[in-house]
Formats: structure tokens, C-alpha cells, sequence
């Protein structure tokens, strides 16, 4: 995905049309059949009922005034009395029926997207930021939401009462509906065009105010920068300037809308004075009664009305639709492929790569070449190299995070293509240099919600990782924890890590730079930790901190995305090669530093 | 409540600072109903021509005033709108402005205090909500107001005795309107609020997609994301539930209305008290005041969300900045520094950020602050830029106290580079010369080849001109240290301070960086925080801090034979080696 594409996805006013999105959308929408069928059929119902009305005043002209019978007064208010009781109550039955049927489509979209978003490819996530994925799930989600809310449900309704009025007006005098029709097509022209102009400036307005949130939220957030440096006034007229180009689209649309409600209103006055006009010209020709021209200018009254409120939502709806197209494009990427579905009780951790090679890209530059490591059971072996030498992938490989095509990897002697990946992944625990921390308390952070972590093994974990001292100072496991960690310090963060990869109880264990950038304070207790977790399971560390690196059987050497050396610490020391070379180097860097200093042994 | 509604009302504050617009849109909303209320009636006299049998060109001739009053209604109707949106939006800028430039003055400590998301969502939420209080909720208010105005005379016209009898139920529109409108605006809050727990939720789940994949937990995930989405779900439903009550709320009463008007109107008509034509004119009244009814009930809820919107955004503009721009004097050069027993307590806080702190420093020299996190090294230097109020006579620079001193003059003296390495999402050159108004090309490269930036920068799809953050390069850590780095260099002040500028670059580069500073920095006066004691080392004098406290003044010699935190970090630091 490169990024100029991304960009254009958003900047670019889209022009989407109802009927490609609802196409989407229907699938979900079937499932719930008899909610469908009953909305549609309140709809039919609340907007057939309604059309009696005019009809009712109509009869009432006729039959009670110009053929004096009163006695069928009583009979015709007490039907409109029924009618209108009967569309009160059938209003509010099938807009909240659409609702429902709305809510609960929508809670079924968020879902599956979720689950999708947790199975897409970790590629996915290299190539697009995560704020945009965010945004999908979130915003364009509730976008989506409008489109049935707003849209659905008012368009519907509206479509439904436009073709029962036309009817009815061709069942009144379908001669006078044919004169009063023949200037709807140019309305409908001009609207067309005026509309089109409306939802462009909808766009605009709607990315300018993008913008400025945009603008006010980065700038906020780098307020102390701005005072440091003194640009405030700079800042000031910029904002000022999104602010007052905001103001000016904004003024824009409303002048389209302007023009566009008097336009209607104007249009419908207008064509009821042409059947006003030729009611009484065709008057013996038509044959049409007092009360029949009033019903029918009532109806024409209410024809332009659903008419106006279907532009005044297509309109709103051109950015919802857009969402939509955006929540579905993240639909249809594609997941990441179970290629096996082989499971494994518990590994024992004895794992061979065999000739692998691997690219991010295809005919990408390899970033592993040939990579042959076995590593016995309850061994634990440290990659060391410089960044971007291969040691991060090769651990992503393990966890089959990235789908391999070169060479082979087996747990166990079963090559990871064949496990399942959920299997896999479950026997592997890995602590990072950068955990995520999810909001909620330790209990959640350190057995993720998953019933099959017992409170006992969560407290026995956080107990063996060294955690009780933070928890405690904490609150205890109900403790709160906010998001991404943030009141926890990195260490603290670390030794939550261990404890959620303890308690997870993996056979082999994975620590990529775990004990990397970690205050002084906390650092006897992640060794502790460390040590405690890997005791007894095969280990993979990569560690910049040479206690580490000692502690391990093995020290295998990455350069370039090969493997250059491999051993204990002192018979890669002994062999005086690239380990040796790069060991001292970063020894005498800190020295270097502190050029006053007498040696530490002196002091 | 009348009173109050007049007294300090900002909705007429605002109206009497627009009142040209205000006046246009009013008057032309007047011609509009006025012309709109007689429509009815020419139709019924049309019927009326029509039941009488009267000779064609009569109804012609309504025809044709009805043609010319729509086509003069939709012009004035074309205008109100325009001049009520300048009016309105001019009104919402303002505030926005307003606003903003109060941020821009608030002191650090206001931006702890409250939470950037609620900040901007006064700029954008509560300056809308106000915007609709004054532009649509006043204005359907007058239009409400003017509609009945004009159409009740009418109907008593026509008949003082259906009038009373057909109205009686409208009254409770408002109030129906009302509760249902409260009763939305709470299932709105709701839902938002359950919007945002479901969003928050999403947003781990994408952030920590990671660990949900290494420990294969995609389903429990999805588990708890539903809780929240369920809840969500439910508050939609509530809103949709109340939605529902809308329609029927505004359009029963009026129903009601035609129905007792065909009971009792129809009797008259045939008595011959009344016309057909006028018959159905009154009919369509009755029809037309359910809007005004509806306008009252939408335009109190509008004008109440509009008000309380305007009390959060006065709350803002009234704050006052901690540190107030009083000071006149303006200083060129700098001389000495002095801090003289400086304390300070964040205002949230119990327990002080610093205590006591005296010590002096002058031009050239450079001073290095350690001590573990949470020692109050930051604030230090923090109340030396004046971003927190100091006492009085506690911070000297050049012997006057630094409150004396013009802010812009005081912060022009300093080139700042701060621990969060923050960057703004503007080109790479923009964002290098972000203390000068105008630059050139030459002074940003110096800066960035200082810091080992260029030839990296050189690489970057549009070098410069690249745009940084999320729609661009995204940087490391380390780049963004650097970037930060050479921003400060270019500004080119007398006092350098760095703010533990280099814990993401590597061992190297950082070597080499302290070089090139430290003769950067020969003719400057410098302030270095640190974690790594190497990075301080070689300063005139270095301050130990330890839980706001001064524990040692000196230099490195001084210290290693005086100052046990700095020997243990010392300790820790010489024999940790990093491989």
C-alpha cells in the first residue's frame, strides 16, 4: 500500500452512489428477515394509511356539504379520527422498527470487522498507520450507523409516500396529475444539478473541519513547543485562517440549500395553481367535484414535501457513503491464511530452521539468507547484531507472523505450516521491548480476558515475574490501569509483560530486547523475572545487555541477515571476530564519553 | 427567568455585534410569512370562485397573484437564509477564535489540568451547539413567534368559535416536544459516551494487535469488544425509541384538531356562516400551526443546549494564565542566571516539585542536571523558561527578576530542545526553521549536519520539503531527537537547554553529537539534563536532584567523592556495559 493511494482515498470527494452500498449492505441486513419484512411492511402500511386522509376531507366536502348529509359527518370524522390514531401509532412502530433492525445490522458489522481486523497480516499493519485502521472501526463504523438511521429509514419512508400520493392523485384525475406532472421533470433537472453542487461542498466543509481538528489537536499538544519558541501569533493566524475559510464553505452550502428549499417550495405553490387553474378551466370536462380538487391539492401539498427531505438525506448521506465504501474495502482484505490445522498438546521446544530465506516483498531484498539453527529443548540461545540485521525477523518468523515460502521451520519436528496458527502461537510467549498495556486492571493485562487464566495461575505469575511490589503499590490486581500503560513506568510495563507471558505458561519463550531502556531501579527484578522464565523452556533472547547475553547457552551472530558466528560467549571472544570486534567497541564507547574520568577501579 | 433571559444574555450580546445581519434576516423573515400565511387563503377564495360557478378569469386571476406572491416568497425566503448563515457563522468563528487564542496563552498546567480531546471538542462541539442556539434556534423561535402572529387573526377571522375549539390541543406540543427532546438529547449523551468506550476499546485492539496475535486471543477479543458494542447498541436503540415519539409528538395534536374542526366546522358550512373556500383555508391553518408549535418546542431545547455551551466555553475564556506577560524589560544579551531558594508545588499536587533550589550560572558556562525520574529536573528548567510561575525574586537573569522580563524577550534568550521529542506534521523544513518567520536553506543544513541528520534526510522520498508524522516519513526515535536537536540550533539563542536529548540514539551518534555541541555550545551558556552521567560529565558544574531536592552542587570529580546517588548511578552505569 504505498501512501500517495491512501492519501487520495480520503482527500478525494467521492461520488458514491446508495444503491452500490446498500448492495453491500443487504447480506446483513437479510439475516434478519422477518425485522426486514415487518419494517417494510409498517413502512407500506404508515404511508398508504396516511393517503385515506385527503380523501376523507374530499368525501366530507362532497358528500356532507354540497349533498347536505350530515348524518355521514359523525361517520367520516370517526374514521379520520381512527386513521390519524392509527398512523400516530404506525409512525412509531416502523421508525423504531428501522432502527432496530439498523442497530442491531450495525452491531453485526462492528463484529465481524474486529474479528477481521485481529486476522489480517501483520503486513497489513506495517504498511498502514493505525490510526487509520482505528478510524475505520470507529468513526466510519458510526458513518455507516447514519446511513440507517438517517438515511435508510427517512429515504424509505419518503420513496414509500412519494409513489402512494402519486397514485392516488392518477386515481383522483390521472388527466389533471398528467398536467401537473409535465414540469416535474425540469424540478427534478435542476435539483439534480444544484445537488451535486451541495454534496461537493458537503466534502469541502466536511474536510476543512477535518482539518481544523486536525490542526487544533496537533497544536494543542504542542502548545509548550509554540510558547518555547514564541510562534503563538503564527499559530494564531493560521487557525485563524482555517476558522474563517471554514466559516465561508459553511455560508456556501447553506446559500445551494438556500436556493434549493424556495426553489421546491416555490415549484409546489406553483403547480397547484395549475391545477387550481386548469381544475376550473377542464372544470366540466374533467368532471371533478369541489371536495375531489381539494383532496387533490392536499395531496400535491404533500408531494414535494418527502421529496425534499430524500434530497436534504442524499445529500447528508454522500460522506456516510463513503465510510460505508471504506468499512468495506477493509472487509474484503485479505486474512492472514491458516495453512494447517495440526495441533500440539505441549511442545517439548525443540526447533530446527532449515535453510530458510525471507523477504518482507516479493523479489523484495532478502532480509534472512539461508538460516540453519537448531536449538535443543530447554535451551536458551541469544541473537545478537546490529538493527536491521535479521534478529527481529527471525523471532516474527518463529511465530509465523509473516508467511515464509524458502526453506522450513519445525517445533517439534512438525514444520509451523502445518499447526495451526492459534496453536502455534499459544505455545510461544514473547515479551517485547515495547509491550502493549491494554486499559483495564492487572487482572486483565496479565490473562487477557481469557477464561482459560485462572485467577490462581494470574497470581502466581505476577508472583514469579516480580510483580507484586508494582501491583500492590497499585491498588492491588483491581488495581486501574490506564491505557497503553501510562501510569505504570517502562519497567513496571516490563514486569507486567513477564508476568502475562508466565501466566500464559508457553513452552517456548521469546524476549526481543526485553530488558532494553529500563531504569536502573527495576532492573535486579526483570533479571529475576527473566530468569524465572526461562527456566526449564527453550528460549530465544535478543539483548543488547551483555549480563544477559552471558546468562545464555548460545550466541548466535546475525549480520546482513546471516548467520556469521555462533557459540559461547568466551569462544566467540576467543575467535576474535565480529562478536569480539563489535563487544569492545560498545565497551569503550561509554568511556569514551568521559574524557575527565579516572579509571572506575581508581575512584 | 425572563430577567435573566434578557440580563447578560450572550445570545442578544451577540445579536446587538451583528445586529445589520440580524435586522436584514429578521425583516426579510417577516415578508416571507407574511406572504406564505395568505397563500391558504387565496386558494380557498379560488374554491370559493369555483363552488359559486363565478366566470373563469376570476380564478385566473388568483392563479396568477398566487404565481407572483410564490415567486416574491421564494426570493425573500433565499434571503433570510443568507443573511441569518453570515450572522450565525460569523458567530461561531469568532468563538472559535476566541478560544483558541486563549490556548495559546494558558500556561502548561492548564493543559495538564484538562484534556486536549475535551479542549477541542469546546472548538468544535460546544461552539456548534451555540451556534445553533443563536443561528436555527432563534430563528425558528422568531419564526414560530411571527406564524402565529399572523395566522391566528386570520383563523378568528374566519371563525373566533372554531379557532378556540381547533387550537385548544396545540398547546401541548411544545411540551410534548420538549420532553421528548430532553429525553433524546440524554439518550444522545449515552450513546456518545458508550460511542466512545467502544472506541477505545477498538483502538487497543488495533494498537495491540500484536500481542492479540502472539498469544492467539482474537476471540476473547472480539468477546469483549461485544460487551461494549452491545451496550452501544442499546443506547442507539434508546435514541431510536425516543426518535419514534417525534412524529407523532408534533403531528397528533394538530390531527386532533382537524378532526373536532370537520365536527364542528362542516354544521356552519352547511348553515352558510362560513364558505367552503374559507372552510378549507381554516383547514389548512390549522395544518400550518403545528409547525410553530413544533418550532417552539425544538428552538427552547436549541437555545438551552446553546446556553450551557456557552457556560463551558466563558469557563475557558475566563481562565487566566499562570504566568502572566506583565514584564516590560526587554534583554539582548545574557549575563548571569541566579536561582535563589526556589520552590514549587504543581498546582494539582501535594507534595513539592522543587525545594529550595539556589544556584548560579554565567555566561559560558554549562551546567549538567541529573537524578532519577520524578526528581523535578524538568520542572527546573521549565520555571527558567517561565512556563511555571516562580516567586518573586526567586529566578535572576541578568540580576532582574525573571518576572520583570518580557516573555517573548525571556524565551527568545533560550533555545529549548524538550524531552518529548515533538514535531509538528509540517514539511521537514518547516519544522527545522520553526522559531523564524523567514529562513534560509543554508542555516537549516548547517543544523541538521550538526546532528547526523542530512544525508539521512537526503534519503527521504522529498528530502526537506517531506511531510512528517502519519501522512509522511514517519521518524524513529532517534530522528526525532535529532530533528528536535537541530530545530533548536537553528533559533540560535544565548542558552542552550537540552532536556535528556539523546536516549534514543545509539552509543555512536551520540558521541558524536556530544562532540560537535560541545563546540557548538563553547560560546553559549548550556543546561544538559541526562540519564547517562557520560552526557554531563564535562559540564562546568553539575546539580544532583532527588525527589526536588538539591542533594549536590559540583563537578563530576567533586560529586564522585560527595554525592552517593550520582556514585550509584555511576556505579551502575560504568559496569552495565551495553553490548
Amino acid at each position: 500500500m504505498n501512501t500517495s493511494r491512501s492519501l487520495q482515498e480520503e482527500t478525494r470527494a467521492k461520488e458514491l452512489s446508495f444503491l452500490v452500498v446498500f448492495k453491500k449492505l443487504w447480506p446483513f441486513l437479510w439475516t434478519h428477515k422477518s425485522m426486514v419484512l415487518a419494517s417494510v411492511g409498517l413502512v407500506v402500511l404508515y404511508s398508504g394509511i396516511g393517503r385515506s386522509i385527503p380523501l376523507i376531507f374530499g368525501k366530507a366536502v362532497d358528500e356532507v356539504i354540497t349533498n347536505k348529509r350530515l348524518e355521514l359527518l359523525t361517520v367520516l370524522a370517526g374514521i379520520y379520527f381512527a386513521v390519524e390514531i392509527g398512523r400516530t401509532v404506525l409512525s412509531f412502530f416502523q421508525s423504531y422498527q428501522i432502527q432496530k433492525l439498523g442497530n442491531i445490522t450495525l452491531y453485526e458489522i462492528r463484529q465481524k470487522l474486529i474479528f477481521h481486523v485481529q486476522k489480517l497480516p501483520l503486513k497489513y499493519f506495517d504498511a498502514n498507520p493505525s490510526g487509520r485502521t482505528v478510524t475505520r472501526v470507529t468513526n466510519d463504523v458510526l458513518a455507516l450507523g447514519e446511513i440507517f438511521s438517517q438515511g435508510i429509514a427517512g429515504i424509505l419512508v419518503s420513496l414509500f409516500e412519494m409513489a402512494t400520493i402519486y397514485i392516488t392523485m392518477l386515481f383522483l384525475s390521472w388527466k389533471l396529475t398528467f398536467v401537473v406532472s409535465a414540469f416535474v421533470p425540469l424540478l427534478l433537472i435542476y435539483c439534480t444539478v444544484l445537488s451535486r453542487k451541495i454534496r461537493f461542498q458537503f466534502g469541502a466543509t466536511k474536510r476543512k473541519l477535518s482539518s481544523i481538528n486536525a490542526f487544533s489537536a496537533e497544536h494543542l499538544t504542542g502548545m509548550k513547543v509554540i510558547q518555547l519558541f514564541g510562534r503563538e501569533q503564527t499559530i494564531r493566524e493560521r487557525f485563524q485562517k482555517l476558522s474563517e475559510e471554514y466559516k465561508a464553505l459553511q455560508v456556501k452550502t447553506i446559500r445551494y440549500f438556500a436556493l434549493l428549499w424556495p426553489s421546491i417550495e416555490g415549484f409546489s405553490i406553483l403547480t397547484i395553481s395549475l391545477a387550481l387553474f386548469f381544475g376550473a378551466w377542464f372544470r366540466d370536462s374533467l368532471g371533478m367535484t369541489v371536495g375531489t380538487l381539494t383532496a387533490f391539492i392536499i395531496l400535491l401539498q404533500n408531494f414535494f414535501r418527502p421529496m425534499r427531505i430524500i434530497l436534504e438525506k442524499y445529500n447528508h448521506l454522500q460522506n456516510s457513503l463513503s465510510s460505508a465504501d471504506r468499512v468495506f474495502q477493509l472487509l474484503d482484505e485479505a486474512e492472514e491464511a491458516e495453512t494447517g490445522s495440526q495441533t500440539l498438546q505441549k511442545a517439548k521446544g525443540h526447533i530446527v530452521f532449515k535453510n530458510l530465506n525471507f523477504s518482507y516483498q516479493e523479489s523484495g531484498p532478502l532480509i534472512l539468507k539461508n538460516i540453519n539453527l537448531e536449538i535443543q529443548p530447554g535451551e536458551s540461545v541469544a541473537l545478537v547484531g546490529r538493527t536491521g540485521s535479521g534478529k527481529s525477523t527471525t523471532i516474527s518468523l518463529l511465530q509465523r507472523l509473516y508467511p515464509y515460502n524458502q526453506g522450513q521451520i519445525y517445533l517439534d519436528g512438525v514444520e509451523l505450516r502445518d499447526l495451526s496458527l492459534a496453536e502455534l502461537r499459544k505455545r510461544i510467549g514473547v515479551v517485547q521491548q515495547d509491550n502493549f498495556i491494554f486499559s483495564g486492571n492487572f487482572y486483565t493485562n496479565i490473562g487477557l480476558n481469557d477464561p482459560e487464566i485462572t485467577v490462581e495461575r494470574m497470581e502466581a505469575a505476577a508472583k514469579d515475574a516480580q510483580c507484586m511490589e508494582l501491583i500492590e503499590k497499585h491498588g492491588g490486581f483491581e488495581g486501574v490501569v490506564f491505557e497503553r500503560g501510562a501510569n505504570l513506568s517502562h519497567g513496571e510495563r516490563q514486569l507486567l509483560a513477564f508476568s502475562r507471558a508466565l501466566a500464559f505458561d508457553p513452552d517456548v519463550l521469546i524476549l526481543d530486547e526485553a530488558t532494553a531502556n529500563i531504569d536502573s531501579i527495576s532492573e535486579s527484578k526483570i533479571q529475576q523475572a527473566m530468569e524465572r522464565l526461562t527456566q526449564g523452556r527453550t528460549s530465544l533472547i535478543i539483548a543488547h545487555r551483555l549480563s544477559t547475553i552471558l546468562k545464555c547457552d548460545k550466541i548466535v551472530v546475525l549480520s546482513h541477515g546471516e548467520i556469521v558466528e555462533m557459540g559461547t560467549h568466551y569462544e566467540l571472544l576467543k575467535a576474535n571476530g565480529a562478536y569480539a570486534e563489535f563487544f569492545r567497541s560498545q565497551q569503550e564507547s561509554f568511556l569514551k564519553n568521559t574524557p575527565e574520568l579516572p579509571a572506575p577501579s581508581e575512584s | 427567568m425572563l430577567l435573566s433571559f434578557f440580563r447578560n444574555n450572550p445570545y442578544l450580546q451577540f445579536a446587538r455585534k451583528y445586529r445589520g445581519f440580524v435586522a436584514l434576516g429578521i425583516s426579510c423573515l417577516v415578508v416571507t410569512n407574511s406572504l406564505e400565511v395568505s397563500i391558504p387563503w387565496l386558494i380557498g377564495r379560488a374554491l370559493d370562485h369555483l363552488t359559486q360557478n363565478d366566470p373563469f378569469e376570476e380564478i385566473a386571476r388568483i392563479t396568477i397573484i398566487i404565481v407572483v406572491v410564490t415567486l416574491t416568497l421564494s426570493l425573500f425566503r433565499f434571503l433570510w437564509r443568507i443573511f441569518w448563515a453570515r450572522f450565525h457563522h460569523a458567530v461561531a468563528d469568532d468563538l472559535r477564535n476566541d478560544l483558541f487564542f486563549k490556548y495559546t496563552d494558558l500556561s502548561p498546567s492548564f493543559f495538564q489540568k484538562h484534556k486536549i480531546g475535551r479542549l477541542m471538542s469546546l472548538i468544535t462541539n460546544d461552539v456548534n451547539a451555540f451556534r445553533i442556539g443563536i443561528g436555527p434556534g432563534f430563528l425558528i423561535l422568531a419564526d414560530a413567534i411571527f406564524q402565529s402572529i399572523l395566522i391566528i387573526p386570520i383563523m378568528i377571522s374566519i371563525s373566533p368559535s372554531w379557532t378556540w375549539k381547533t387550537l385548544i390541543l396545540m398547546p401541548v406540543t411544545p411540551f410534548l416536544i420538549r420532553v421528548v427532546m430532553k429525553k433524546l438529547n440524554s439518550a444522545y449523551s449515552q450513546r456518545q459516551e458508550s460511542f466512545s468506550e467502544v472506541s477505545g476499546v477498538a483502538q487497543e485492539i488495533v494498537s495491540g494487535v500484536r500481542v492479540i496475535k502472539s498469544f492467539a486471543q482474537e476471540h476473547q477479543q472480539t468477546r469483549h469488544f461485544n460487551q461494549y458494542s452491545k451496550t452501544y447498541e442499546n443506547n442507539c436503540n434508546r435514541v431510536g425509541l425516543w426518535d419514534a415519539f417525534f412524529s407523532p409528538a408534533m403531528e397528533l395534536p394538530m390531527a386532533l384538531g382537524c378532526v373536532i374542526l370537520l365536527l364542528v366546522g362542516i354544521p356552519d358550512v352547511l348553515a352558510g356562516a362560513v364558505t367552503i373556500g374559507a372552510f378549507f383555508s381554516f383547514y389548512q391553518y390549522v395544518q400550518r400551526m403545528m409547525w410553530p408549535m413544533t418550532a417552539l418546542g425544538i428552538s427552547m431545547s436549541h437555545l438551552q443546549e446553546g446556553l450551557a455551551s456557552h457556560r463551558r466555553i466563558q469557563d475557558v475564556l475566563q481562565e487566566r494564565s499562570e504566568v502572566e506577560d506583565h514584564g516590560a524589560l526587554e534583554l539582548d544579551h545574557f549575563e548571569s542566571l541566579e536561582v535563589k531558594n526556589l520552590s514549587f508545588t504543581y498546582a494539582d499536587k501535594n507534595a513539592p516539585a522543587l525545594q529550595n533550589i539556589s544556584f548560579s550560572l554565567k555566561k559560558g558556562q554549562s551546567l549538567g542536571i541529573v537524578g532519577p525520574t520524578g526528581s523535578g529536573k524538568t520542572t527546573l528548567i521549565e520555571m527558567l523558561c517561565r512556563l511555571h510561575p516562580a516567586p518573586e525574586g526567586s529566578i535572576l537573569i541578568n540580576g532582574h527578576s525573571i518576572e520583570k522580563i518580557k516573555l517573548s524577550s525571556l524565551r527568545n534568550l533560550v533555545q529549548v530542545v524538550p524531552q518529548d521529542a515533538f514535531l509538528f506534521s509540517q514539511s521537514v523544513s518547516e519544522n527545522l526553521a520553526f522559531s523564524k518567520l523567514s529562513w534560509e536553506m543554508e542555516e537549516i543544513v548547517e543544523a541538521t549536519e550538526h546532528v547526523h541528520l542530512h544525508d539521512e534526510i537526503l534519503e527521504w522520498p522529498d528530502q526537506y520539503k517531506s511531510i512528517v508524522g502519519e501522512r509522511g516519513v514517519n521518524l524513529s526515535g532517534g530522528q526525532k531527537q535529532r530533528m528536535t536537536l537541530a530545530r533548536a540550533l537553528v533559533k540560535d539563542s544565548s542558552i542552550a537547554i537540552l532536556d535528556d536529548t539523546l536516549s534514543a540514539v545509539d552509543a555512536k551518534t551520540e558521541e558524536n553529537i556530544l562532540n560537535i555541541l560541545k563546540n557548538q555550545l563553547q560560546n553559549k551558556t548550556a543546561i544538559v539534563i541526562a540519564h547517562k552521567l557520560a552526557s554531563v560529565a564535562w559540564c562546568d558544574q553539575i546539580l544532583v536532584l532527588n525527589q526536588g531536592h538539591l542533594e549536590w552542587a559540583g563537578d563530576h570529580l567533586e560529586l564522585l567523592s560527595k554525592s552517593a546517588t550520582y556514585n550509584q548511578l555511576f556505579e551502575m552505569q560504568s559496569s552495565g556495559g551495553r553490548v
